[in-house]
């Protein structure tokens, strides 16, 4: 140090210029002006700037990079076959390790076994244990990492082996989500995050979880929650090539029921996000549901004997407002059907909002159809008398149109 | 292969400029605590007292453009040394507009999306969320550099800075974990004052030494030093920039910690870990 011109004399002279430039420091600290308050509300999600160019971060994900990603639609072009939701989920994840280099896909389970859903069979093989690979068992190392490979400008697929697992890495997930808003758009991290969950053949409180309502109300994050094979290769690949964070939630009945299937839609099939389908056209009632409860409501309706508009949100965060307000207009009563649990689930969200903006438009009360707040039990007698069911679908239904 | 402390002895730190920006962020600290604090200038203040030396020292090691820090609330010494500029640095606790947030977040609670240089991850609130998303970036570094095939990634690194507190989380073994069985370079800088908040080290590792308990795991090079000896300090990232350009070498250094008293009448020290 003292060769460094550090003797005494030079230590004081370091001690004044550092109180110096701090001094001076401060004064265009203070002088600066407060936050602009109006601004508050930018920057939660990925923006777009007014020439239609992204109002990019200056680090994490692809796009800071300028990876450039195929033309994209949203009009399907089906094969003749028609193949389950987890060959769907599998060729679309193959596809993107193909196109697109700086994917890479993890989880526990997800290498030479292939997942405990064989969503990623075979795909260790295709494209190396750099690529596709086995995590320890740690759901916060599963995400955190991926956080940290996002910043770096990777585009990780981290899977969590069942929802309720995501559990420990809750903390990383919220953070995750703000990142942008935090930094005020200096950085993102955008990952995909899969996680099967719901009730299967039988149910258990650690499998059959499905809490998605808790990605709605983090910050920051796009949940998908597909509930057909066209769908899920829509959506996936819309989170595989977005600059915003998704939950990307497969559920376990859908992966492989014969409803679910569909032709696979091709390579370059990508759906908006927030773009509800309207599943099946009517007049009678509105129905509000997605994922598996697609299915039982279109069976449900169909029991009912009603013309029912069944909407399939498709996407819990955006969701299509707009879409569920044009079908409440038209039929006049509103039914939310989902198999989250019943207290501030988001069908809490859904009627709050027609409630407030459709007020005048209904000619009955809101009504939802919900699992009562209760975990999922693992006897199947059980199970099905707390999943929503076709019957007790169909009543509810039945119910609300002689309101 | 093992090293010798003496490869530390051709250094050629800049120690003026680690002493001025220690010097720097010290004053910044008695600013706040002696004015802006009083004054309800700043509403949130949390000290680097103590942590200045080491951890400029440990910034004047990472140089390279890919390199990066997943940090804590006291490493104002680090983002300084970074790049983070002097009026950033003491208009972020009070919440003034422009900086690493515009006001958003805490002003200690910082982010350097650097495009050139060391990057800081955006760190949180919550002690221990450092870790796994340092890990994140070591593993894409190997990805990069092995897959990609991009040598411009050769020779960079990942650190996870914490202090003693940080070793009891899930974050930090996770993150442990996977830097060890996936062999990463990263770099884990524990700063240990013998205090998590105010729990005493002994609640947080078995005898308060996470050094000494981590001294049989595997794929882990450790290095202790006293963070209140400056030359002493610089010895464990010197090995470090050694050790990742070869990855092979293993050596563990032990030494009498010593304390030196701050404000809050906690002490420091600096342990270092490397995978």
């Amino acid at each position: 140090m003292a060769s460094q011109g550090l003797s005494d004399g030079g230590w004081s002279a370091l001690e004044k210029q550092a109180h110096d430039d701090v001094a001076a420091s401060l004064e265009k600290a203070l002088a600066r002006p407060e936050p602009k308050t109006a601004t508050i509300h930018r920057h939660v999600y990925s923006e777009t700037l007014p020439s239609g160019a992204p109002d990019l971060q200056q680090r994490g994900g692809l796009l800071t990079e300028g990876h450039k990603f195929p033309d994209a639609t949203d009009t399907p072009n089906p094969e003749p076959q028609r193949i389950n939701m987890i060959t769907a989920i599998r060729r679309t994840l193959e596809n993107e390790l193909k196109i697109n280099p700086k994917v890479l896909v993890f989880g526990e389970d997800v290498g030479p076994k292939g997942g405990v859903h064989a969503a990623t069979l075979g795909l260790q093989e295709t494209f190396g244990e750099a690529r596709v690979f086995d995590t320890s068992l740690s759901e916060e190392g599963i995400i955190g990492r991926a956080v940290g490979m996002a910043l770096s400008g990777l585009m990780p697929v981290a899977e969590i082996q069942f929802r309720k697992y995501a559990d420990p890495a809750t903390e990383q997930l919220n953070n995750c989500g703000t990142i942008r808003w935090r930094t005020n758009n200096r950085f993102a991290a955008p990952i995909v995050v899969r996680m099967p969950g719901g009730f299967f053949k039988c149910g258990d409180p650690w499998h059959s979880v499905s809490s998605e309502v808790l990605w709605a109300h983090a910050i920051g994050w796009q949940v998908c929650i597909p509930s057909n094979a066209e769908d899920a290769v829509g959506l996936l690949r819309a989170a595989m090539r977005s600059n915003n964070p998704t939950i990307f939630f497969e559920h376990r009945h859908m992966l492989d029921t014969p409803w679910a299937r569909r032709p696979y839609p091709g390579d370059n099939y990508v759906l908006p996000m927030g773009k509800a389908k309207l599943h099946q056209e009517g007049t009678q009632l509105s129905c509000i549901t997605w994922g598996a409860m697609v299915e039982r409501c279109e069976e449900a309706a169909t029991a009912s004997g009603l013309s029912v508009d069944i909407l399939d949100l498709r996407t819990i965060m955006p969701w299509d407002k707009e879409a569920v307000l044009a079908s409440v207009k038209k039929t006049r009563r509103c039914l939310i059907v989902h198999e989250d649990g019943l207290t501030a689930g988001f069908g809490a969200e859904v009627a709050a909002t027609v409630a407030a903006e459709s007020f005048f438009n209904l000619d009955a009360p809101v009504q939802r159809v919900a699992v009562p707040d209760l975990p999922i039990p693992h006897n199947v007698a059980l199970m099905e008398a707390v999943v929503p069911s076709v019957e007790v679908i169909s009543q509810a239904m039945i119910s609300l149109s002689e309101v | 292969m093992a090293r010798s402390s003496n490869d530390c002895a051709s250094d050629d730190r800049d120690w003026k400029r680690i002493s001025y920006l220690s010097l720097v962020s010290r004053t910044i600290d008695q600013l706040e605590e002696t004015k802006l604090v009083p004054e309800k200038k700043v509403l949130y203040q949390f000290s680097a007292r103590g942590h200045e030396v080491s951890q400029c020292i440990l910034s004047s090691f990472l140089t390279h453009k890919h390199d990066a820090v997943g940090a804590y609330y006291r490493s104002r010494p680090i983002l300084l040394s970074l790049g983070l500029s002097l009026e950033d640095a003491i208009a972020a606790p009070m919440a003034k507009s422009g900086g690493f947030s515009d006001g958003r977040d805490i002003g200690v609670v910082c982010n350097l999306p650097s495009k050139n240089g060391p990057v800081v991850i955006p760190m949180s609130g919550d002690v221990g969320s450092q870790f796994t998303p340092a890990v994140g970036w070591a593993q894409a570094i190997t990805y990069r550099l092995g897959t990609l095939k991009d040598e411009s990634y050769r020779g960079a690194i990942a650190v996870a800075h914490t202090g003693d507190g940080g070793i009891a989380t899930n974050g930090f073994w996770a993150a442990l974990t996977i830097a060890t069985t996936l062999k990463l370079p990263m770099l884990f800088f524990l700063e240990d004052n013998g205090f998590g908040i105010s729990v005493p080290g002994v609640r947080q590792t078995p005898g308060g030494n996470i050094a000494e308990n981590l001294a049989s795991f595997k794929n882990l090079f450790i290095v202790q030093s006293d963070g209140t000896d400056p030359k002493d300090a610089v010895t464990a990232p010197h090995f470090f920039a050694r050790q990742c350009q070869d990855s092979r070498g293993i050596l563990v250094r032990t030494r009498k910690r010593t304390r030196v008293r701050n404000k809050s009448n906690q002490s420091e020290h600096a342990i270092h870990f490397l995978s």
